[in-house]
Formats: C-alpha cells, structure tokens, sequence
C-alpha cells in the first residue's frame, strides 16, 4: 500500500506550528531551584539530553514563566521526569500558583534544588549556559546526580497527559 | 589637543558611568554629537542618557576605570575597564547578582573645542557574554 503523501504549506504562524509540533510526544518535567530558601519550580516539556558525555541536559523556558528570574539567581536546578500517576503534580507547576510547594511530596536534593518525591527519574544539575532565543531562554546544565524509581513516565501529547506503562511496542 | 579638555572628558566619563551625572559630559558635547559601539546603530545625546540610565539601573555599582588616555591633534583615544555587579534587568537578562568585568577603548573626535563623534569598541553582548549569556542572533 502506498504511503500517504505528507501536505507541505509555508505557513508557519502559531496555529500551524503547535499543529505540527502536536506529532512530537514527550515526557513532562518539574524543573526546579532554591533561591534564598524559596522553592520555585514550572513543568516543562522542552527537556532533552543533550549529550552523554559530558552529561549535558537542555531546558527551554518561557520569559513570562513565574520560575524565569529564578533561573538566573541560581545555577543549581533539579529536573524530576514524572510519573504516571503524577497528573496533579503536572497541573499544580502548569500553573502560576504561589502554593506550588504546599504538601508533602517533594525532597531537597544534594544540590539544594527540589525533587519531586515518587517521580519516574531526576536530575540534580549545574547551569553553564543560558541562551538567549527570543522569547525563551535555552539552559544548558551539566548533570551532577541522579535518581530513578520503577515509576512509569507520564506522556504528553496534543495537550493530553498518558500513562506510557500501556504502550504496545511496535518493534 | 589641551590638557585640560583631556582630564575634563576623564572626569565626565566616571560621572557620568560611576554616578549617572550626566552634565559634565554634556558641556563637553557639540549638538551634532553622534557615537556609535560596536555594532549598534548610531546615536544622540538623548540616547546616550538613556543608555548611561539604564545600564546603570542594572549596574548600579559599575565602577570604571582609565587604563590608558593619548590625545593627538582632535582625538582622544580611551582604553577603559569596568567592574560591576548585575542587579537589575539588562536586555531582558533577569538579574544574576554576579560580578562581571568588561573592558574596551573608545575614540573621541573633537572639533572646535566640543565633541562630535564617539566610536566605541564594545557591545552591550559581550558584557552578557561575560556572565555566561548568549544572545542567539538568528532568534
């Protein structure tokens, strides 16, 4: 059977772009820091690997984030892969509450930066570059630690959150 | 080139850098004065203030010093450093709170006893660059 030709368009405003990049599944990050003793922290799905050797992570935020200025006062961040059963955890940093902390679910890792408690891995990491894209700003940090549980990661895609333990391998 | 005129344009350059008092330079200054930096567009007095006024909201403790002034014929010739902690927001850099330290020169032009042109060496970026920022140009 023939494959579907892919329609190409020049059209690359907002609408277009989120429609396309919708086809891209990823992960969903609390990405964290601890300034003056203030825990600040936002989900974020713009998170890669960068490189394995070095160990190099890459976050991309928002300037209008909450959590933005935070990543300038503070080198040391803690990236939390969440898990599956963490929808309220993603739905609480999503937001521009001021109670984001409020409870008993999260750790201070050995950097000083929050982990999310029950969270699929996290990462303790130091900043060394902040990339200035326009209306983001790329961070690149440099793995210090790590963690992991048996927690299977939470999958977002087209602004849905699923459980990746049901994924049926196709290879 | 006189004495004088040189040690006056030193002594408006930490003013006006170190303190934000703008009038000693403004005397020295001829209504057609244009600078230019780096790769920056030119521009006037007007904008001059607001550049002095603005990095030093965001380096308010900016501390400059002359490492080397030669004068000939019209032209002063300044190679400056500066020494600063980041504060406040620069180019929508939030604050770091980090000491940075930057270095240039700076020609002077004069004509008729009042300055008329001033080209610097430096870009705003390379204090950014400095703190560990860079500045994506294609974004």
């Amino acid at each position: 059977m023939p494959l579907p030709k892919v329609e190409h368009t020049d059209v690359t405003d907002v609408p277009s772009m989120k429609y396309v990049h919708r086809n891209f599944m990823t992960g969903v990050t609390i990405v964290t820091t601890m300034v003056e003793g203030t825990p600040r922290g936002l989900a974020v799905n713009a998170f890669s690997c960068l490189s394995l050797d070095p160990p190099l992570i890459m976050v991309c935020v928002q300037r209008t984030s909450s959590t933005f200025q935070s990543l300038f006062q503070t080198n040391s961040i803690g990236v939390s892969i969440l898990a599956a059963n963490q929808t309220d955890i993603v739905r609480r940093f999503a937001s521009k509450s001021n109670e984001k902390f409020a409870g008993d679910f999260w750790s201070i890792g050995e950097n000083g930066a929050p982990l999310i408690d029950g969270a699929s891995a996290t990462i303790e990491a130091e900043i060394q570059e902040r990339l200035q894209a326009s209306t983001h700003t790329v961070f690149i940090a440099r793995v210090t630690r790590t963690g992991h549980t048996d927690n299977d990661p939470i999958v977002y895609s087209v602004g849905r959150l699923f459980d990746s333990s049901g994924l049926k391998p196709i290879e | 080139m006189n004495r004088s005129l040189k040690d006056r344009l030193v002594s408006a350059l930490h003013a006006a850098w170190e303190r934000g008092e703008t009038d000693e330079f403004e005397a020295l200054v001829n209504p057609s004065y244009q600078r230019s930096s780096g790769d920056q567009d030119r521009f006037d007095l007007e904008q001059w203030r607001f550049v002095i006024t603005s990095t030093r909201a965001s380096f308010s403790d900016l501390r400059l010093t002359i490492e080397d002034v030669i004068a000939e014929d019209d032209k002063v010739a300044v190679r400056w450093s500066s020494v600063a902690t980041h504060r406040g927001s620069y180019m929508d850099v939030p604050a770091t709170g980090r000491v940075v330290a930057v270095e240039g020169a700076t020609f002077f032009v004069f004509r008729d006893g009042l300055l008329v042109e001033e080209r610097g060496t430096w870009m705003p970026t390379q204090l950014l660059g400095a703190l560990g920022i860079v500045f994506l140009r294609g974004a």
